[in-house]
Protein backbone atom coordinates (compact mmCIF):
# COMPACT_ATOMS: atom_id res chain seq x y z
CA UNK A 1 0.00 0.00 0.00
CA UNK A 2 1.20 3.04 -1.25
CA UNK A 3 1.98 5.98 1.57
CA UNK A 4 -0.41 8.59 1.93
CA UNK A 5 2.85 10.99 1.22
CA UNK A 6 6.13 10.60 -0.16
CA UNK A 7 7.95 13.01 -1.59
CA UNK A 8 11.75 12.94 -3.11
CA UNK A 9 14.42 16.22 -3.25
CA UNK A 10 10.93 18.23 -3.81
CA UNK A 11 11.87 21.65 -4.43
CA UNK A 12 10.12 25.15 -5.44
CA UNK A 13 11.81 28.24 -6.54
CA UNK A 14 10.55 31.48 -7.76
CA UNK A 15 13.41 32.72 -10.14
CA UNK A 16 15.99 33.28 -7.38
CA UNK A 17 14.23 33.16 -4.40
CA UNK A 18 13.75 29.44 -2.93
CA UNK A 19 10.61 28.43 -1.65
CA UNK A 20 11.58 24.62 -0.90
CA UNK A 21 14.87 22.28 -1.47
CA UNK A 22 15.03 18.39 -1.54
CA UNK A 23 12.97 17.95 0.57
CA UNK A 24 12.32 13.95 1.24
CA UNK A 25 9.98 12.50 3.85
CA UNK A 26 7.16 9.98 3.84
CA UNK A 27 3.84 9.89 5.60
CA UNK A 28 3.28 6.20 6.95
CA UNK A 29 -0.47 5.72 7.06
CA UNK A 30 -2.67 6.22 9.95
CA UNK A 31 -0.41 9.31 11.28
CA UNK A 32 -0.78 12.22 12.31
CA UNK A 33 2.40 14.81 11.18
CA UNK A 34 2.79 17.90 12.53
CA UNK A 35 5.15 20.63 10.31
CA UNK A 36 6.61 22.77 12.44
CA UNK A 37 8.68 25.87 10.93
CA UNK A 38 9.27 29.58 11.58
CA UNK A 39 7.50 31.89 9.24
CA UNK A 40 8.58 32.02 5.65
CA UNK A 41 10.19 28.38 6.22
CA UNK A 42 8.07 26.54 3.57
CA UNK A 43 5.44 24.91 5.39
CA UNK A 44 2.83 26.64 3.17
CA UNK A 45 4.59 25.96 -0.12
CA UNK A 46 4.80 22.58 0.99
CA UNK A 47 1.30 22.03 1.92
CA UNK A 48 0.30 23.93 -1.36
CA UNK A 49 2.43 21.81 -4.03
CA UNK A 50 1.18 18.33 -2.71
CA UNK A 51 -2.46 20.07 -3.23
CA UNK A 52 -1.18 20.82 -7.01
CA UNK A 53 -2.21 24.31 -6.62
CA UNK A 54 1.60 25.23 -7.37
CA UNK A 55 3.62 23.49 -9.66
CA UNK A 56 7.07 21.07 -8.21
CA UNK A 57 10.37 22.76 -9.71
CA UNK A 58 11.72 19.99 -9.05
CA UNK A 59 11.67 16.02 -7.75
CA UNK A 60 8.64 14.52 -7.28
CA UNK A 61 5.67 14.12 -4.96
CA UNK A 62 2.82 11.20 -4.72
CA UNK A 63 -0.18 10.97 -2.98
CA UNK A 64 -1.26 7.59 -2.29
CA UNK A 65 0.96 6.08 -4.86
CA UNK A 66 -0.76 8.85 -7.41
CA UNK A 67 1.71 11.98 -8.53
CA UNK A 68 1.06 15.33 -7.85
CA UNK A 69 0.90 17.59 -10.37
CA UNK A 70 -1.44 20.76 -11.28
CA UNK A 71 -3.71 18.95 -13.82
CA UNK A 72 -4.48 15.89 -11.70
CA UNK A 73 -7.63 16.14 -10.03
CA UNK A 74 -8.16 12.71 -9.23
CA UNK A 75 -5.43 12.29 -6.47
CA UNK A 76 -7.76 15.27 -4.17
CA UNK A 77 -11.20 13.22 -4.20
CA UNK A 78 -9.84 11.81 -0.71
CA UNK A 79 -7.96 14.63 0.50
CA UNK A 80 -9.51 16.79 3.46
CA UNK A 81 -7.50 20.56 2.65
CA UNK A 82 -7.88 23.43 4.67
CA UNK A 83 -5.21 26.79 3.76
CA UNK A 84 -3.24 28.57 5.72
CA UNK A 85 -5.47 31.79 5.34
CA UNK A 86 -9.69 30.04 4.62
CA UNK A 87 -12.37 32.22 3.08
CA UNK A 88 -15.24 31.34 1.51
CA UNK A 89 -17.76 33.11 -0.13
CA UNK A 90 -18.88 36.13 2.16
CA UNK A 91 -22.39 36.15 0.22
CA UNK A 92 -23.37 32.37 1.00
CA UNK A 93 -24.46 30.70 3.86
CA UNK A 94 -22.73 28.32 5.52
CA UNK A 95 -24.91 25.68 4.13
CA UNK A 96 -24.98 26.68 1.02
CA UNK A 97 -21.36 27.10 0.75
CA UNK A 98 -21.01 23.59 1.73
CA UNK A 99 -23.84 22.18 -0.20
CA UNK A 100 -21.65 23.78 -3.35
CA UNK A 101 -18.26 22.35 -2.10
CA UNK A 102 -20.55 18.89 -2.09
CA UNK A 103 -21.53 19.68 -5.51
CA UNK A 104 -18.18 19.87 -6.55
CA UNK A 105 -17.05 16.94 -4.91
CA UNK A 106 -19.96 15.03 -6.41
CA UNK A 107 -21.70 13.58 -3.60
CA UNK A 108 -24.02 14.35 -0.86
CA UNK A 109 -22.77 14.76 2.73
CA UNK A 110 -25.54 16.54 4.20
CA UNK A 111 -25.47 13.88 7.49
CA UNK A 112 -21.63 14.77 7.95
CA UNK A 113 -22.20 18.55 7.99
CA UNK A 114 -24.97 18.42 9.98
CA UNK A 115 -23.14 16.67 12.53
CA UNK A 116 -19.53 18.73 12.02
CA UNK A 117 -21.89 21.67 12.75
CA UNK A 118 -23.29 20.68 15.98
CA UNK A 119 -19.78 19.59 17.18
CA UNK A 120 -18.25 23.49 16.36
CA UNK A 121 -21.78 25.00 17.03
CA UNK A 122 -21.77 26.42 13.65
CA UNK A 123 -25.36 27.71 12.48
CA UNK A 124 -25.60 26.75 9.02
CA UNK A 125 -28.55 29.32 8.37
CA UNK A 126 -25.88 32.07 9.03
CA UNK A 127 -24.34 34.14 6.27
CA UNK A 128 -21.00 33.77 5.84
CA UNK A 129 -20.11 37.53 5.79
CA UNK A 130 -21.92 37.96 8.96
CA UNK A 131 -19.34 35.83 11.05
CA UNK A 132 -16.24 36.38 12.74
CA UNK A 133 -12.87 35.03 12.16
CA UNK A 134 -12.81 32.15 14.67
CA UNK A 135 -16.55 30.97 12.85
CA UNK A 136 -15.09 31.86 9.39
CA UNK A 137 -12.27 29.08 10.28
CA UNK A 138 -14.77 26.38 11.64
CA UNK A 139 -16.48 26.57 8.06
CA UNK A 140 -13.22 25.86 7.04
CA UNK A 141 -12.80 23.05 9.35
CA UNK A 142 -16.19 21.21 8.31
CA UNK A 143 -15.27 21.64 5.05
CA UNK A 144 -11.79 19.78 5.23
CA UNK A 145 -13.55 16.72 7.39
CA UNK A 146 -17.40 16.52 5.84
CA UNK A 147 -15.99 14.07 2.97
CA UNK A 148 -14.96 11.74 5.45
CA UNK A 149 -11.36 12.28 3.62
CA UNK A 150 -8.27 9.31 4.13
CA UNK A 151 -5.86 12.63 4.31
CA UNK A 152 -6.15 15.53 5.69
CA UNK A 153 -3.59 18.75 4.94
CA UNK A 154 -4.06 21.68 7.44
CA UNK A 155 -2.40 24.62 7.19
CA UNK A 156 -2.83 26.12 10.90
CA UNK A 157 -6.06 24.76 11.54
CA UNK A 158 -6.61 25.71 15.07
CA UNK A 159 -6.17 29.54 14.01
CA UNK A 160 -8.24 31.60 15.42
CA UNK A 161 -10.31 29.23 17.47
CA UNK A 162 -11.29 29.53 20.82
CA UNK A 163 -9.80 26.59 23.74
CA UNK A 164 -12.63 24.79 23.92
CA UNK A 165 -12.90 24.56 19.67
CA UNK A 166 -9.27 23.87 19.65
CA UNK A 167 -9.50 20.66 21.83
CA UNK A 168 -12.82 19.82 20.05
CA UNK A 169 -10.72 19.83 16.71
CA UNK A 170 -7.49 17.65 18.27
CA UNK A 171 -10.94 14.90 19.39
CA UNK A 172 -12.25 15.15 16.33
CA UNK A 173 -8.97 14.37 14.18
CA UNK A 174 -7.50 12.47 16.91
CA UNK A 175 -10.91 10.07 16.34
CA UNK A 176 -10.89 10.09 12.21
CA UNK A 177 -6.97 9.12 12.30
CA UNK A 178 -8.08 6.21 14.96
CA UNK A 179 -10.63 5.33 11.85
CA UNK A 180 -7.35 4.85 9.20
CA UNK A 181 -6.93 8.31 8.04
CA UNK A 182 -3.63 10.11 7.87
CA UNK A 183 -2.90 13.90 9.22
CA UNK A 184 0.08 16.07 7.91
CA UNK A 185 -0.43 20.02 9.64
CA UNK A 186 1.28 22.42 10.41
CA UNK A 187 1.13 24.48 13.45
CA UNK A 188 2.45 27.37 15.43
CA UNK A 189 1.72 25.89 18.70
CA UNK A 190 4.21 23.50 19.83
CA UNK A 191 1.51 22.36 22.65
CA UNK A 192 -0.77 21.34 20.12
CA UNK A 193 1.32 19.39 17.62
CA UNK A 194 2.36 17.75 21.06
CA UNK A 195 -0.74 16.78 22.14
CA UNK A 196 -2.33 15.20 18.56
CA UNK A 197 0.99 14.37 16.10
CA UNK A 198 3.10 11.37 16.60
CA UNK A 199 5.94 12.53 14.05
CA UNK A 200 7.16 16.12 14.14
CA UNK A 201 8.81 17.94 10.72
CA UNK A 202 10.59 20.63 10.99
CA UNK A 203 11.20 23.23 7.94
CA UNK A 204 14.08 25.88 8.13
CA UNK A 205 14.76 28.23 4.89
CA UNK A 206 12.87 25.50 3.03
CA UNK A 207 15.04 23.28 3.73
CA UNK A 208 13.82 19.94 6.08
CA UNK A 209 15.94 19.77 9.20
CA UNK A 210 14.24 16.99 10.87
CA UNK A 211 12.05 14.54 11.13
CA UNK A 212 11.43 12.77 14.66
CA UNK A 213 8.98 11.36 17.02
CA UNK A 214 7.48 13.75 19.69
CA UNK A 215 9.41 12.06 22.59
CA UNK A 216 12.54 12.23 20.57
CA UNK A 217 12.04 16.11 19.71
CA UNK A 218 11.56 16.50 23.33
CA UNK A 219 14.62 14.87 24.40
CA UNK A 220 16.55 17.13 22.15
CA UNK A 221 15.01 20.05 23.27
CA UNK A 222 16.50 22.62 25.47
CA UNK A 223 14.39 23.83 28.34
CA UNK A 224 14.22 25.31 31.48
CA UNK A 225 13.12 23.90 35.31
CA UNK A 226 13.44 26.01 38.66
CA UNK A 227 14.15 23.81 41.73
CA UNK A 228 13.16 25.01 45.07
CA UNK A 229 14.82 24.29 48.63
CA UNK A 230 14.79 24.82 51.89
CA UNK A 231 18.47 26.19 51.64
CA UNK A 232 21.04 26.85 48.60
CA UNK A 233 21.64 24.16 46.84
CA UNK A 234 25.58 22.42 45.88
CA UNK A 235 25.29 24.62 42.67
CA UNK A 236 28.77 22.27 41.50
CA UNK A 237 26.82 18.74 41.52
CA UNK A 238 24.09 20.00 39.03
CA UNK A 239 26.41 21.83 37.16
CA UNK A 240 28.59 18.50 36.28
CA UNK A 241 25.35 16.51 35.87
CA UNK A 242 24.85 15.06 32.52
CA UNK A 243 22.28 17.28 30.08
CA UNK A 244 22.74 20.27 31.90
CA UNK A 245 23.60 23.69 30.41
CA UNK A 246 23.29 26.19 33.07
CA UNK A 247 22.74 26.50 36.35
CA UNK A 248 22.08 29.69 38.34
CA UNK A 249 21.02 30.17 42.10
CA UNK A 250 19.10 32.82 43.26
CA UNK A 251 17.90 32.48 47.22
CA UNK A 252 16.95 29.13 47.73
CA UNK A 253 15.91 28.74 43.88
CA UNK A 254 18.17 26.32 41.19
CA UNK A 255 17.37 27.84 37.50
CA UNK A 256 18.93 25.12 35.16
CA UNK A 257 18.50 24.65 31.34
CA UNK A 258 18.99 21.27 30.31
CA UNK A 259 18.76 19.51 27.35
CA UNK A 260 17.39 15.82 27.15
CA UNK A 261 16.97 13.75 29.96
CA UNK A 262 15.92 15.16 33.78
CA UNK A 263 16.21 11.49 35.69
CA UNK A 264 19.21 12.11 37.05
CA UNK A 265 18.55 15.89 38.11
CA UNK A 266 15.24 14.96 39.60
CA UNK A 267 17.05 12.04 41.35
CA UNK A 268 19.82 14.88 42.29
CA UNK A 269 17.26 17.38 43.66
CA UNK A 270 15.66 14.79 45.63
CA UNK A 271 18.82 14.04 47.40
CA UNK A 272 19.38 17.33 47.94
CA UNK A 273 15.64 17.99 49.53
CA UNK A 274 14.17 19.58 46.93
CA UNK A 275 10.51 21.17 47.71
CA UNK A 276 9.18 21.69 44.17
CA UNK A 277 10.02 21.34 40.50
CA UNK A 278 8.54 23.94 37.94
CA UNK A 279 9.38 22.37 34.21
CA UNK A 280 9.21 25.15 31.35
CA UNK A 281 7.34 23.97 27.97
CA UNK A 282 9.80 24.32 25.45
CA UNK A 283 8.71 26.97 23.14
CA UNK A 284 9.11 27.00 19.35
CA UNK A 285 11.85 28.75 19.56
CA UNK A 286 13.50 26.53 22.12
CA UNK A 287 12.74 23.86 19.60
CA UNK A 288 14.54 25.54 16.63
CA UNK A 289 16.95 26.71 18.62
CA UNK A 290 17.92 23.08 19.77
CA UNK A 291 17.14 21.37 16.28
CA UNK A 292 19.43 24.01 13.92
CA UNK A 293 22.33 23.58 16.81
CA UNK A 294 22.76 20.19 16.02
CA UNK A 295 21.96 19.97 12.04
CA UNK A 296 24.68 20.24 9.87
CA UNK A 297 24.84 23.66 8.52
CA UNK A 298 24.59 22.37 4.48
CA UNK A 299 20.82 21.33 5.85
CA UNK A 300 21.98 17.27 5.69
CA UNK A 301 19.80 15.18 8.28
CA UNK B 1 -26.70 19.07 -8.56
CA UNK B 2 -23.90 18.18 -10.73
CA UNK B 3 -20.15 20.22 -10.33
CA UNK B 4 -20.75 21.81 -13.92
CA UNK B 5 -24.48 22.72 -13.12
CA UNK B 6 -23.70 24.25 -9.50
CA UNK B 7 -20.52 26.30 -10.89
CA UNK B 8 -22.38 27.69 -13.47
CA UNK B 9 -25.20 28.65 -11.30
CA UNK B 10 -22.54 29.88 -8.90
CA UNK B 11 -21.17 31.74 -11.32
CA UNK B 12 -24.85 33.69 -12.56
CA UNK B 13 -25.87 34.11 -9.23
CA UNK B 14 -22.60 35.91 -8.12
CA UNK B 15 -22.99 38.31 -10.81
CA UNK B 16 -26.54 38.94 -11.42
CA UNK B 17 -26.65 42.45 -10.74
CA UNK B 18 -24.48 43.41 -13.22
CA UNK B 19 -26.00 40.89 -15.95
CA UNK B 20 -29.33 43.03 -14.91
CA UNK B 21 -27.73 46.22 -15.60
CA UNK B 22 -25.93 45.51 -18.26
CA UNK B 23 -29.44 44.59 -19.67
CA UNK B 24 -30.88 47.19 -19.10
CA UNK B 25 -28.50 49.40 -20.22
CA UNK B 26 -28.78 48.01 -23.61
CA UNK B 27 -32.60 48.16 -24.00
CA UNK B 28 -32.75 51.91 -22.49
CA UNK B 29 -30.06 52.74 -25.08
CA UNK B 30 -32.52 51.08 -28.53
CA UNK B 31 -35.46 52.50 -26.60
CA UNK B 32 -33.57 55.80 -26.37
CA UNK B 33 -32.26 55.76 -30.17
CA UNK B 34 -35.66 54.38 -31.86
CA UNK B 35 -37.54 57.18 -30.12
CA UNK B 36 -35.35 59.61 -31.65
CA UNK B 37 -35.67 57.80 -35.11
CA UNK B 38 -39.12 59.51 -35.88
CA UNK B 39 -38.10 62.64 -36.56
CA UNK B 40 -34.71 61.82 -38.43
CA UNK B 41 -37.33 59.90 -40.73
CA UNK B 42 -39.22 62.99 -41.00
CA UNK B 43 -36.41 65.24 -42.30
CA UNK B 44 -34.73 62.84 -44.36
CA UNK B 45 -33.82 65.30 -47.27
CA UNK B 46 -32.01 67.16 -44.69
CA UNK B 47 -29.73 64.47 -43.27
CA UNK B 48 -29.12 63.28 -46.80
CA UNK B 49 -27.91 66.64 -47.60
CA UNK B 50 -25.85 66.89 -44.53
CA UNK B 51 -23.92 63.41 -45.07
CA UNK B 52 -23.43 64.69 -48.86
CA UNK B 53 -21.17 67.54 -47.56
CA UNK B 54 -18.97 65.13 -46.12
CA UNK B 55 -16.46 63.60 -47.51
CA UNK B 56 -17.38 59.52 -48.93
CA UNK B 57 -14.32 58.38 -46.28
CA UNK B 58 -15.56 60.42 -43.82
CA UNK B 59 -19.41 58.90 -44.56
CA UNK B 60 -17.97 55.46 -44.63
CA UNK B 61 -15.74 55.94 -41.59
CA UNK B 62 -18.47 57.19 -39.33
CA UNK B 63 -20.77 55.16 -41.38
CA UNK B 64 -23.61 57.61 -42.04
CA UNK B 65 -23.92 56.82 -45.49
CA UNK B 66 -28.02 56.86 -45.72
CA UNK B 67 -28.29 57.60 -42.20
CA UNK B 68 -31.73 58.63 -42.54
CA UNK B 69 -33.17 55.57 -43.43
CA UNK B 70 -34.16 52.70 -41.21
CA UNK B 71 -30.98 50.34 -41.46
CA UNK B 72 -29.05 53.66 -41.94
CA UNK B 73 -30.03 55.44 -38.64
CA UNK B 74 -29.47 51.80 -37.00
CA UNK B 75 -26.16 51.08 -38.63
CA UNK B 76 -25.03 54.34 -37.28
CA UNK B 77 -26.67 54.93 -34.04
CA UNK B 78 -26.51 51.37 -32.45
CA UNK B 79 -24.50 49.08 -34.77
CA UNK B 80 -21.35 51.07 -35.52
CA UNK B 81 -19.69 51.70 -32.01
CA UNK B 82 -22.59 52.25 -29.02
CA UNK B 83 -23.66 48.41 -28.58
CA UNK B 84 -20.57 46.70 -30.07
CA UNK B 85 -18.19 48.34 -27.30
CA UNK B 86 -20.75 47.34 -25.06
CA UNK B 87 -20.84 43.97 -25.93
CA UNK B 88 -16.74 44.28 -25.74
CA UNK B 89 -17.37 45.57 -22.26
CA UNK B 90 -19.02 42.79 -21.52
CA UNK B 91 -17.35 39.72 -22.99
CA UNK B 92 -14.11 41.60 -21.17
CA UNK B 93 -15.06 42.39 -17.73
CA UNK B 94 -16.52 38.50 -17.76
CA UNK B 95 -13.31 36.49 -18.82
CA UNK B 96 -10.92 39.33 -16.84
CA UNK B 97 -12.37 37.46 -13.73
CA UNK B 98 -13.11 33.87 -15.46
CA UNK B 99 -8.93 32.84 -13.99
CA UNK B 100 -8.74 35.60 -11.14
CA UNK B 101 -11.79 36.52 -9.58
CA UNK B 102 -10.91 33.64 -7.06
CA UNK B 103 -7.40 34.29 -6.46
CA UNK B 104 -8.04 37.84 -5.42
CA UNK B 105 -10.79 37.09 -3.38
CA UNK B 106 -8.84 34.73 -1.48
CA UNK B 107 -11.24 31.87 -2.24
CA UNK B 108 -8.99 30.25 -4.72
CA UNK B 109 -7.53 27.57 -2.70
CA UNK B 110 -10.64 26.00 -1.73
CA UNK B 111 -11.76 25.86 -4.97
CA UNK B 112 -9.13 24.46 -6.96
CA UNK B 113 -8.37 21.72 -4.38
CA UNK B 114 -11.67 19.96 -5.21
CA UNK B 115 -11.54 16.95 -7.34
CA UNK B 116 -11.89 18.78 -10.76
CA UNK B 117 -9.56 20.21 -13.34
CA UNK B 118 -9.01 23.78 -13.23
CA UNK B 119 -10.44 23.29 -17.26
CA UNK B 120 -13.34 22.67 -16.18
CA UNK B 121 -13.44 25.63 -13.63
CA UNK B 122 -12.51 27.71 -16.67
CA UNK B 123 -14.74 25.97 -19.04
CA UNK B 124 -17.25 26.55 -16.46
CA UNK B 125 -17.02 30.15 -16.02
CA UNK B 126 -16.84 30.76 -19.95
CA UNK B 127 -19.40 28.83 -20.30
CA UNK B 128 -21.42 31.51 -17.96
CA UNK B 129 -19.70 34.28 -19.58
CA UNK B 130 -21.02 33.45 -22.67
CA UNK B 131 -24.25 32.46 -21.43
CA UNK B 132 -24.36 36.29 -20.32
CA UNK B 133 -23.54 37.58 -23.81
CA UNK B 134 -26.17 35.51 -25.63
CA UNK B 135 -28.46 36.77 -23.04
CA UNK B 136 -27.41 40.63 -24.53
CA UNK B 137 -28.05 39.67 -27.61
CA UNK B 138 -30.80 38.45 -27.27
CA UNK B 139 -32.61 41.10 -25.13
CA UNK B 140 -30.87 43.62 -27.60
CA UNK B 141 -32.49 41.46 -30.42
CA UNK B 142 -35.98 41.67 -28.52
CA UNK B 143 -36.12 44.98 -28.02
CA UNK B 144 -35.30 45.99 -31.54
CA UNK B 145 -37.83 43.67 -32.75
CA UNK B 146 -40.41 45.25 -30.87
CA UNK B 147 -39.39 49.07 -30.97
CA UNK B 148 -39.32 48.69 -34.77
CA UNK B 149 -42.45 47.51 -34.71
CA UNK B 150 -44.25 49.63 -33.24
CA UNK B 151 -42.40 52.12 -35.27
CA UNK B 152 -44.00 50.08 -38.52
CA UNK B 153 -39.84 49.94 -39.81
CA UNK B 154 -39.44 47.17 -42.90
CA UNK B 155 -35.96 46.07 -41.88
CA UNK B 156 -36.44 41.95 -42.06
CA UNK B 157 -36.90 40.32 -38.03
CA UNK B 158 -33.73 37.99 -39.09
CA UNK B 159 -31.38 40.55 -40.26
CA UNK B 160 -32.50 41.75 -36.45
CA UNK B 161 -31.50 38.97 -34.81
CA UNK B 162 -28.62 38.72 -37.36
CA UNK B 163 -26.88 41.92 -36.45
CA UNK B 164 -27.24 41.70 -32.75
CA UNK B 165 -25.60 38.45 -32.94
CA UNK B 166 -22.74 39.80 -34.66
CA UNK B 167 -22.06 41.89 -31.89
CA UNK B 168 -22.67 38.89 -29.62
CA UNK B 169 -20.25 37.47 -31.34
CA UNK B 170 -17.64 40.38 -31.03
CA UNK B 171 -18.38 39.91 -27.70
CA UNK B 172 -17.60 36.42 -27.22
CA UNK B 173 -13.86 37.35 -28.85
CA UNK B 174 -13.32 39.82 -26.20
CA UNK B 175 -14.42 37.44 -23.29
CA UNK B 176 -11.89 34.79 -24.95
CA UNK B 177 -8.97 37.52 -25.28
CA UNK B 178 -9.76 38.63 -22.00
CA UNK B 179 -9.62 35.18 -20.52
CA UNK B 180 -6.27 33.93 -22.06
CA UNK B 181 -4.33 37.38 -20.26
CA UNK B 182 -6.05 36.44 -16.86
CA UNK B 183 -5.03 32.73 -17.22
CA UNK B 184 -1.40 33.78 -17.93
CA UNK B 185 -1.44 36.71 -15.25
CA UNK B 186 -3.77 35.31 -12.73
CA UNK B 187 -4.45 39.58 -12.57
CA UNK B 188 -7.62 41.14 -13.39
CA UNK B 189 -6.84 44.14 -13.53
CA UNK B 190 -3.77 42.98 -15.76
CA UNK B 191 -6.08 41.43 -18.28
CA UNK B 192 -8.65 44.01 -17.93
CA UNK B 193 -6.07 46.80 -18.64
CA UNK B 194 -4.44 44.84 -21.69
CA UNK B 195 -7.78 43.83 -23.19
CA UNK B 196 -8.88 47.44 -22.95
CA UNK B 197 -6.13 48.47 -24.83
CA UNK B 198 -6.14 45.96 -27.17
CA UNK B 199 -9.91 46.82 -28.17
CA UNK B 200 -9.59 50.27 -28.37
CA UNK B 201 -6.46 49.67 -31.15
CA UNK B 202 -8.66 47.15 -32.54
CA UNK B 203 -11.40 49.75 -33.03
CA UNK B 204 -9.08 52.54 -34.23
CA UNK B 205 -7.56 50.56 -36.58
CA UNK B 206 -11.19 49.45 -37.83
CA UNK B 207 -12.73 53.05 -37.71
CA UNK B 208 -9.79 54.50 -40.02
CA UNK B 209 -9.14 51.31 -41.92
CA UNK B 210 -10.61 53.47 -45.12
CA UNK B 211 -8.45 56.65 -44.27
CA UNK B 212 -5.20 54.56 -43.35
CA UNK B 213 -3.69 52.21 -45.63
CA UNK B 214 -1.82 49.93 -42.89
CA UNK B 215 -4.99 49.44 -40.98
CA UNK B 216 -6.89 48.00 -44.06
CA UNK B 217 -3.87 45.86 -44.54
CA UNK B 218 -4.48 44.29 -41.52
CA UNK B 219 -8.24 44.83 -41.36
CA UNK B 220 -8.58 40.78 -42.21
CA UNK B 221 -7.54 40.02 -38.44
CA UNK B 222 -9.28 42.42 -37.14
CA UNK B 223 -12.06 40.90 -34.89
CA UNK B 224 -14.46 43.90 -35.29
CA UNK B 225 -14.00 43.37 -39.16
CA UNK B 226 -15.34 39.87 -38.76
CA UNK B 227 -18.11 40.88 -36.84
CA UNK B 228 -19.90 44.01 -37.13
CA UNK B 229 -17.72 45.16 -40.06
CA UNK B 230 -19.56 42.76 -42.32
CA UNK B 231 -22.90 44.95 -42.15
CA UNK B 232 -24.82 42.79 -40.89
CA UNK B 233 -28.00 44.47 -40.34
CA UNK B 234 -28.52 45.10 -44.31
CA UNK B 235 -26.24 42.34 -45.67
CA UNK B 236 -27.12 39.78 -43.08
CA UNK B 237 -24.46 37.43 -41.21
CA UNK B 238 -21.12 36.06 -43.27
CA UNK B 239 -20.89 32.60 -42.74
CA UNK B 240 -17.22 32.85 -43.59
CA UNK B 241 -16.03 35.58 -41.19
CA UNK B 242 -18.37 33.97 -38.42
CA UNK B 243 -16.69 30.54 -38.90
CA UNK B 244 -13.13 32.92 -38.14
CA UNK B 245 -14.13 34.42 -35.14
CA UNK B 246 -15.46 31.10 -33.86
CA UNK B 247 -12.40 29.16 -34.64
CA UNK B 248 -10.35 32.04 -33.05
CA UNK B 249 -12.25 32.35 -29.64
CA UNK B 250 -12.03 28.55 -29.75
CA UNK B 251 -8.22 28.73 -30.11
CA UNK B 252 -7.90 31.41 -27.09
CA UNK B 253 -10.05 29.56 -25.38
CA UNK B 254 -8.09 26.07 -25.57
CA UNK B 255 -4.76 28.01 -25.00
CA UNK B 256 -6.39 30.03 -21.67
CA UNK B 257 -7.10 26.20 -20.28
CA UNK B 258 -3.93 24.94 -20.99
CA UNK B 259 -1.94 27.77 -19.46
CA UNK B 260 -4.07 28.25 -16.35
CA UNK B 261 -3.95 24.15 -15.37
CA UNK B 262 0.22 24.94 -15.47
CA UNK B 263 0.32 28.75 -13.81
CA UNK B 264 0.91 28.66 -10.05
CA UNK B 265 -2.73 29.36 -8.04
CA UNK B 266 -1.39 32.67 -5.77
CA UNK B 267 -2.30 32.30 -2.22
Amino acid sequence: MPSPIDTYRLSKSYGRHIGLQDVTFEVPGGSIVGLLGPNGSGKTTLMRMLMGLISITSGRATLFGRPVTTVDPEVRRTIGYLPGTFKAYDNLTVSRYLRYLSDLRRGDFTRNITALCERFSLDPSKSIGSLSKGTKQKIGLVQAFMHEPSLLILDEPTSGLDPLMQREFETLLTEVVGDGATALLSSHVMSEIERTACTIAVLDKGRLVSVATVDEVKRHVLHSIDIDFHTPPDLGTFRNLAGVRSAEVSGTTLHLTVFGEETEIIREASRQGATGIRTHEPTLDDLFESLLARTPSDGQR
Amino acid sequence: MNALTSLVAKSWYDHRRGTIGWMVGIVGLVILQLSVYPSIRDSATDWSNLAETLPEVFREMLRVNDYASETGYLSAELFSFTIPLIFVGIGMTWGARNATEEEADGTADILYSMPIRRRSLLLADTLSGLAVVLTQTAAFSVSLIIGSRILDMSIPLVRLVQAPLACGLLGAVFLAIANVIGAVSGKKSVSLGVTTFGAIALFVAYSLAPLVHFFDVILPYNPFRWTIGTTPLTEGLDIGQMLLCLTASGLLLASSTWLFERRDIAS
